[in-house]
């Protein structure tokens, strides 16, 4: 069997005791190397559940088990050097005065030797295409810049699992897929795993597995295809859009989900 | 309203130290009840532009004319706010502006702050929360207790209830879901035609642009490069690879196709809308 790297059992959380739960008894798990996306509607969970996979919010019952590890108040912060997270609002997570201090501050808390810091720095940098404005103040970039720079910062962690809460959302479309095959080639050389929430249907349909969460709850996981054929309810790629369009107009259609390349086949047969 | 950009170069200063040009020379007219977007890759100098018409940021050189006000580099705040009572700005992330200690009193702020009577702040809070498609029960919370999605739908009834001419957005569905997506923009739309209101949309979403835009200026490098239709923008295939940007998903599968069947679509097709009529109408389905 595949090693697991987060292990979720029956998660429940609340934010007030008199609301409703935002999380109920929400399973699953996920596999070292493995890439998840987790869609759903805004209000479903999805940053809650990334909030309480880091410890940064704690659950009313369930179990979350990241790296082998239970996390509770002693493992929080050995599962942090393991775990890196990247948020939505990049301004909410600048400390440093330049692109490379904010991106060493991570490390600072790990003893590390200086060259060493200084390595991974531009390392990161390079990574996400950053190392030229590394001597620039991080409030003057532009949005998709910042954003670079918070995913810069958690990689020089060299992190083994990878949680993005929308992290892409300032990026132009471009810069959205070189970052992406830029985690893809982490993956393939270091086993990296990503949890990613994301909005962006077409970088669901490219993952390897999508767990929708509705009101809170785990409603489906599956292969992107399988996903995107049996709940029609939930925003797609743009093949299955046309798909879905078509079947209502009562035309003749594919009979399930294909991607853009077998969709043209199709159409030429 | 008309706007209008006058050869305007503009930089950002911090103590003696100058970033390079955000802006270099650029000059654009953008005429009323119009909606724009305005593409580029990130750090063109797209949130700039928008910062300019709105006085936040002055132009070195150069000068831009809002209705009758005109702004350059030496332009008074009183003048400044002349501007901001005709264009509504909504940030990347408005949500991270909310402060008040309610809903209503938020929404509220710049009408009063306009010299709205507190009775017609009132009744402007209740119609702008109802457009923005919130319950009006939801006027008495805290700004701080609503999701992501109604924060962010919060903040932009703050902007519309000033009743600005213009408004300005600078990627205003960033980490919305599809839905609310499509509902947001709708509302900007529907406000575009009803309403004439001028709609400049900063974004790098090219689906959103194709969609919703008529016009569409690319800017690169600080510069402003095309200022034309969406259509003819999106049918242009070299020039999109030379700014870097995007062709919209219908668009792309169009091109895909016909390279691949030989057959030609009549249309640019910007939608899948679009797409699907095209093919029926050369009974492919």
């Amino acid at each position: 069997m595949n090693e697991q790297i987060i292990q979720v059992k029956d998660l429940t959380f609340k934010y007030e005791p008199a609301k409703n739960n935002t999380l109920s008894s929400v399973s699953f798990a996920v596999n070292k190397g493995e890439w998840l996306s987790v869609i759903g509607n805004n209000g479903a969970g999805k940053s809650t559940l990334a909030l309480l996979l880091i410890g940064l919010l704690k659950p009313q019952s369930g179990s979350v088990f990241v790296c082998g590890m239970p996390l509770n108040e002693e493992t929080k912060w050995t599962i942090r050097r393991h775990a890196g997270i990247v948020f939505q609002n990049p301004d909410n997570q600048f400390i440093g005065a330049t692109v490379q201090d904010d991106v060493a501050f991570g490390m600072e808390n790990l003893n590390m030797p200086v060259e060493d810091m200084r390595q991974r720095v531009t390392e990161a940098l390079e990574l996400v295409g950053m190392l030229e404005h590394r001597e620039a103040d991080p409030s003057r970039l532009s949005g998709g810049q910042k954003q670079r720079v918070a995913i810069a910062g958690v990689l020089a962690l060299h992190p083994d699992l990878l949680i993005l809460d929308e992290a892409f959302v300032m990026l132009d479309p471009r810069s959205r897929r070189e970052l992406l095959a830029t985690l893809k080639q982490l993956r393939a050389e270091q086993g990296l795993t990503i949890l990613s929430i994301t909005h962006d249907m077409n970088e669901a349909a490219a993952s390897d597995r999508i767990l929708v969460l509705k009101n809170g709850s785990v409603a489906n996981s599956g292969l992107p295809a399988d996903i995107f054929s049996e709940e029609m309810d939930v925003e797609a790629p743009f093949s299955e859009r046309l798909r879905r369009l078509l079947m209502s107009k009562e035309r003749r259609t594919p009979e399930s989900y294909l991607t853009e390349s077998e969709w043209i086949q199709w159409l030429c047969k | 309203m008309q706007i209008r950009l006058n050869q305007v170069s503009a930089d950002y200063q911090l103590g003696p130290v100058h970033s390079p040009r955000v802006l270099q020379d650029v000059s654009l007219q953008i005429a009323p009840g119009t909606f724009t977007a305005v593409v580029g890759p990130t750090g063109a100098g797209k949130s700039s532009l928008l910062k300019v018409l709105n006085g936040l940021l002055l132009p070195k050189s150069g000068w831009a004319e809002v209705g009758d006000i005109k702004i350059d580099s030496k332009t008074s705040k009183k003048a400044l706010k002349a501007v901001r009572k005709h264009i509504g700005m909504v940030f990347q992330f408005p949500e991270s502006q909310l402060f008040a200690e309610t809903v209503e009193q938020d929404i509220s702020f710049g009408p009063l702050n306009f010299g709205a009577s507190p009775e017609a702040a009132h009744d402007l809070a209740i119609k702008m929360i109802r457009q923005v498609g919130l319950d009006e029960s939801i006027l008495q919370q805290s700004p701080f207790s609503l999701s992501g999605g109604q924060k962010r739908r919060v903040a932009i009834a703050g902007v519309l209830a000033q009743e600005p001419e213009v408004i300005a957005l600078d990627e205003p569905t960033a980490g919305l879901d599809p839905s609310g997506k499509a509902e947001l923009m709708s509302l900007f739309k529907q406000w575009n035609k009803c309403k004439r209101l001028t709609v400049i949309l900063v974004t790098h979403d090219m689906e959103t642009a194709a969609r919703y835009a008529d016009d569409a200026v690319v800017m690169d490098q600080g510069k402003v490069v095309y200022h034309g239709s969406v259509r003819s923008l999106f049918a242009d295939s070299e020039k999109l690879n030379r700014w870097q940007l995007d062709v919209p998903e219908a668009r792309r599968f169009q091109l895909a196709f016909e390279t691949y069947s030989g057959i030609r679509l009549p249309n640019v097709c910007l939608t899948e809308e679009e797409l699907a009529e095209a093919l029926i109408g050369v009974g492919r389905v």
